[in-house]
């Protein structure tokens, strides 16, 4: 059953792809519009292929990799049906869902079963939703990022935009990419530090050299050094993308860490 | 049968297209008397600085291409052979075709432009005052708008910029987004800075003017509703404008990459779009390598323009599949007019000879109640339509496919409708099938 969900989410989000991939080649808004219709309504079979188990079982949905690409790709795809809905930015359709359906696609391939796990309670919960939450924020970070190197690359080389031609501007993909940073960056924290206080309870250590314990750190340390250039300095442009990448990759490097 | 005249750019110069071209307020004039001269059905007239075009819809089209040209001889002082020369001639579905092609803008001078479907729109309009319009052409013409529409729509045709000005405006945009508000640097008061400014001041842009001499600056400023600043606040603008564009007339490099570098760092690496439209450029060449910094010149414009130009020759061959349904459509419902007032008569002389006899045999059924008689009635009426239904639905299939006049003729023989009583209904517009009937 869980299972069969998962097929059907990753089935209606390919088919809201194919349909905005339509709508972009046909320059038609109502047609976008309709493939979000159908990316949400693949998000809502997402969301309860992600939430069912939990319920079954009365635990929180999050107890392994599994779980959690599931509820990331939810959370991505709610992000960006949401802010496409306001903005428009049919490109991005065709960039962001197919994202979040690799990773569906990923999370599907694993069946690891349920391990159990110590109770850890609210402290536990608000570690793992704000870790989830974050990690979906920077991934939009981090898609807004190769946008914007994308469009840096063929602007420098003069070249035709060819496909890239309605991505969102530099600036837009500017601010939005830092809009998702902030929240990110403020989750990740957030996660950190429970992480660090479920940790001291649960097992009685504050940290570890483990990957998911490491990666995360990495991850906190690149993105502080970039919102503070950024902050107090109003640092941006390319470098700052590049920046972004590599906390995304340290944020995600902890993910498949739970695995471990 | 559709038949449509005319001369453009493409068949004729200037000095006759300007003879032939109509001012606005002629036309409601004109069109009356251009459709009793060619003793058409319906008439309509597109005059344009490109183009003068007649459409009609007439029976005898040899005839009434002769009238035309004679009506346009004799009105605008032309000799016949000046005019022929240079006059095309379309029929049927090629009329049709190349209204759609002109309406899309894949006839225009500059391919895509999209101030030709406002036209169209326009002579739309006063032909309908002018009462020149009739059933064929007024649908005709509405599925022109739509079809054009569509074509931008879905090809974006007109998307891509094709002046060195406007293409620098549409970068602006890849870099800073909406234009509305944005403070864009313009350098120098010349001729192409005058250009892209009246695009930038279009988007909605705020314009900061600086030339050497401040009255250049000035004036071109209050053209567009911007400020000028002196020359010595060049570099200050550089850091807070969004976007710079290049024209002076300095005979060597006004910009060079170490002064926007400086530009850069306070603007906190900012991107920075430049422009230089200047020959001998303004620019350093150089500045197109700091990081952030994007400059293009004048011929990396030029390159983006004739890539534009492909994009919209691809967009035109994109469009061609759109334009060939709809003349199908068109034909289809046009066609469909050919046996539909057969179909109605077919229908009316045949529930009236029945009926006739009807009257004619009463005497022999004896004497039936009201009741009796109305069910007797219906039946002989649906009696006569359901005989009538496979030969009507023949009909208008053939009708809607091929040129059905040899089997309208046959039917009328056959069905004697021509034969029946002068108290047969006369049909005419109001039998045409509406847009619901259209076959789809």
């Amino acid at each position: 059953m869980d299972a069969l969900l998962l097929v059907a989410a990753v089935t209606l989000y390919a088919a809201g792809v194919g349909l905005a991939a339509r709508a972009f080649a046909r320059h038609d808004r109502r047609m976008h519009r309709a493939a979000l219709a159908v990316l949400a309504g693949g998000a809502a079979v997402n969301l309860a292929a992600w939430l069912l188990p939990g319920v079954r079982e009365a635990r929180l949905p999050l107890a392994d990799l599994r779980e959690l690409l599931t509820g990331l790709a939810w959370l991505i795809v709610s992000l960006h049906v949401g802010i496409a809905l306001r903005a428009g930015l049919e490109a991005m359709s065709l960039i962001v869902p197919p994202f979040a359906t690799v990773l569906l696609l990923g999370a599907s391939g694993l069946s690891t079963p349920v391990q159990s796990r110590p109770a850890g309670g609210p402290l536990f919960v608000a570690h793992t939703v704000t870790a989830t939450a974050g990690l979906a924020a920077l991934g939009l970070a981090f898609t807004m990022s190769v946008v914007y190197l994308l469009q840096d690359r063929v602007l420098k080389r003069k070249r035709s935009f060819g496909l890239l031609e309605r991505l969102p501007s530099l600036d837009t993909s500017d601010r939005i990419g830092f809009q998702a940073l902030a929240w990110g960056f403020g989750l990740l924290t957030a996660a950190i530090v429970t992480g660090v206080l479920w940790n001291a309870i649960a097992h009685g250590r504050l940290w570890s050299a483990r990957p998911k314990e490491s990666f995360p750190l990495l991850a906190w340390i690149v993105l502080s050094a970039l919102l503070y250039a950024r902050l107090a300095r109003g640092y941006r442009g390319r470098r700052c993308a590049y920046l972004v990448i590599v906390g995304f990759v340290f944020a995600l490097a902890s993910v498949v860490g739970i695995a471990r | 049968m559709i038949l449509l005249l005319g001369v453009s750019h493409r068949t004729a110069p200037v000095q006759l297209r300007e003879r032939l071209a109509l001012p606005e307020r002629d036309v409601p004039q004109v069109l009356p008397r251009l459709r009793g001269a060619a003793a058409a059905r319906e008439a309509w007239l597109l005059s344009t600085c490109n183009r003068v075009e007649v459409l009609l819809d007439t029976e005898e089209t040899d005839a009434a291409a002769a009238s035309l040209v004679a009506f346009f001889c004799r009105e605008r002082g032309l000799s016949p052979a000046e005019l022929e020369a240079s006059l095309y001639r379309h029929e049927g579905p090629d009329a049709v075709r190349h209204l759609l092609r002109v309406a899309s803008g894949l006839d225009s001078m500059i391919l895509g432009e999209p101030q030709i479907l406002g036209q169209v729109k326009r002579a739309h309009h006063l032909a309908r005052e002018a009462g020149t319009l009739g059933p064929v052409l007024e649908r005709l013409l509405q599925r022109c708008l739509a079809v054009a529409k569509r074509v931008r729509a879905e090809t974006g045709i007109s998307r891509h910029a094709l002046s060195v000005a406007h293409a620098a405006v549409e970068l602006a945009r890849k870099v800073v987004g909406e234009l509305a508000g944005q403070s864009v640097l313009v350098v120098g008061a010349g001729k192409m800075s005058a250009l892209t400014a009246r695009y930038l001041a279009g988007a909605g842009a705020q314009l900061v003017v600086t030339s050497r001499r401040y009255e250049k600056a000035e004036a071109l400023a209050a053209r567009f509703g911007g400020r000028a600043v002196a020359w010595n606040e060049f570099d200050r603008w550089l850091a807070r404008a969004c976007a710079v564009i290049s024209g002076t007339a300095a005979p060597g490099i006004v910009l060079d990459a170490a002064r926007v570098a400086a530009a850069m760092r306070e603007r906190h690496q900012r991107p920075l779009f430049l422009v230089d439209v200047a020959v001998p450029r303004d620019v350093d060449p150089e500045v197109h390598r700091i990081e952030n910094v994007y400059l293009y010149d004048i011929d990396d414009l030029e390159g983006v323009v004739a890539r534009n130009l492909d994009q919209r020759r691809l967009a035109a061959s994109q469009a061609l599949p759109i334009l060939e349904e709809e003349v199908a459509r068109f034909e289809h419902w046009r066609r469909s007019l050919q046996v539909t007032p057969t179909i109605v008569r077919l229908r009316e002389v045949w529930l009236e000879r029945a009926r006739a006899e009807l009257q004619r045999q009463r005497r022999r059924l004896g004497p039936l109640d009201d009741a009796q008689a109305t069910q007797l009635e219906q039946l002989v009426s649906a009696i006569v339509r359901k005989m009538l239904h496979r030969p009507t639905e023949y009909l208008r299939r053939r009708g809607e496919q091929t040129d059905a006049a040899g089997l309208v003729a046959l039917y009328r023989e056959i069905f004697e409708l021509d034969a029946a009583g002068p108290d047969a209904a006369e049909t005419g517009v109001s039998a045409l099938p509406s847009e619901k009937d259209e076959p789809r």
